[in-house]
């Protein structure tokens, strides 16, 4: 949007340059000033035209630059895999090895290596899920399918992980047949995923109920996600959905997170077709919810997910 | 007992070596060849069982290697499995149309999995 708006000035200066041609013509007949006037306004134009051809220029090397960063990011991200193999294929070994032989604060210094080693490599595709979706080269391909049980299968995929987080996941399938939908599973189910995954790593400590909702709303089907948790801050609402961006009480809530998730998930969303947005306990306006926590919702087109004839798939 | 022998066929030094260590803590016997064209040397001379071989290597690629191999009267059977990372997806599919086993994205697996794939291929 910022792009556009550069030209606009220049769209302007030359609607006023044409706009001065004209005027000029008409006050002042057809006398030696005419030429003047014409003069000035070919050379406003000469140098409005090379104003222009520098911006589009510009935008050119910015476009170049976005995706050299994407280069480099995909690239750093596929080179930090080796290594990253090579640490969990050792501390792999070392476990079949050591079995008994340790004592427990050796199995725990094991144990710190293999989390932190399945932390980075997370991030790593986190890192290439983005600069995929970034870039377009995301494959999206969606087939016809049930939505609701789609739905319903990844709540299940996740309901062990909740239970020992103390939390339960409610979903309640609506009593509607549906023509299937249009979707690309994988993609589908990541956001629900994701959105599941914060409502129980985001959940007070002393209790966790997370509802899943499903709604048929004109031309969108319309899934929510409420948690009873910590909630957004009213200075976090407007860069919730930025990438990196985690909020003071997230931070403090869970110390392991990299700001990716949510981004990651409205990349996949928007680029689907969809829309995605929440209401919270503290926030203001639009974003305001009456009960305590945090309610997403996000949008599925009913006639189904935008294709995209990409050539990566999602890293899970 | 006989040992089975493995052909590992990888460039990058520190995958090459853990695996070699694994498959000799499983019992193979194990030969080992940093790209295809030593790789395909040392499959002509020790004549392995299995091959598990990277695609993207210097000197000689996987797909190269996978291709001259099958040329050979005895390697033109040899059980492949390809090593990939996520980026070879084309050159997969060009190998797949030259008899693969089956292939798997290193970083995605288990060491103690690739074991396991490599001796359910041998049983």
């Amino acid at each position: 949007m910022s792009k556009n708006l550069k030209i606009l000035p220049v769209i302007c200066l030359f609607a006023l340059g044409g706009l001065l041609f004209f005027l000029g013509a008409g006050w002042l007949g057809a006398n030696q000033k005419m030429a003047y006037v014409v003069s000035f306004i070919l050379l406003e134009n000469v140098v409005l035209l090379l104003y222009l051809f520098a911006s589009v220029k510009k935008i050119a090397k910015l476009k170049k630059d976005e995706l050299m960063k994407n280069d480099f990011i995909s690239f750093v991200s596929h080179q930090l895999r080796t290594p990253l193999t090579v640490v969990k294929w050792n501390v792999e070994m070392l476990e079949d090895e050591t079995t008994d032989k340790l004592s427990t604060k050796q199995k725990q210094f094991l144990n710190q290596i293999r989390l932190e080693e399945k932390q980075i490599s997370n991030l790593v595709s986190s890192l290439l899920n983005i600069s995929r979706l970034e870039s377009g080269r995301i494959k999206i391909d969606p087939m016809p399918e049930d939505i609701l049980a789609a739905i319903s299968e990844t709540v299940n995929e996740l309901s062990a992980y909740a239970r020992a987080k103390h939390c339960s996941i409610s979903f309640t399938k609506p009593n509607l047949s549906l023509p299937p939908v249009s979707l690309d599973k994988a993609l589908f189910k990541q956001v629900i995923l994701n959105l599941l995954n914060n409502a129980i790593n985001y959940s007070k400590s002393d209790r966790c109920g997370v509802k899943v909702d499903f709604k048929d709303a004109k031309e969108y089907y319309m899934i929510s996600v409420a948690d009873d948790g910590i909630g957004i801050p009213p200075e976090a609402c407007e860069r919730i959905f930025s990438k990196f961006f985690r909020a003071e009480n997230a931070i403090k809530a869970n110390s392991v997170g990299t700001g990716l998730g949510l981004y990651m998930t409205k990349l996949i969303v928007e680029i689907s077709g969809g829309k995605i947005w929440f209401a919270t306990k503290n926030g203001t306006g639009n974003k305001f919810q009456e009960k305590d926590g945090t309610t997403f919702y996000f949008t599925v087109p009913k006639k189904g997910m935008k294709k995209n004839t990409g050539s990566k798939g999602l890293l899970v | 007992m006989v040992k089975n022998k493995i052909l590992i066929v990888e460039d990058e030094l520190d995958l090459l070596g853990v695996l070699a260590q694994k498959f000799d803590m499983e019992k193979f016997e194990v030969f080992k060849a940093a790209n295809g064209q030593l790789g395909l040397e040392e499959a002509l001379k020790s004549h392995p069982d299995l091959i598990l071989l990277d695609i993207i290597m210097p000197v000689m690629d996987g797909v190269t290697m996978l291709k001259m191999l099958r040329e050979d009267s005895w390697g033109k059977d040899v059980p492949v499995i390809l090593l990939t990372n996520l980026s070879d997806e084309s050159k997969i599919a060009e190998a797949m149309q030259h008899g693969v086993y089956d292939y798997l994205v290193k970083a995605d697996w288990n060491i103690n999995d690739v074991v396991a794939k490599v001796k359910s291929r041998l049983k």
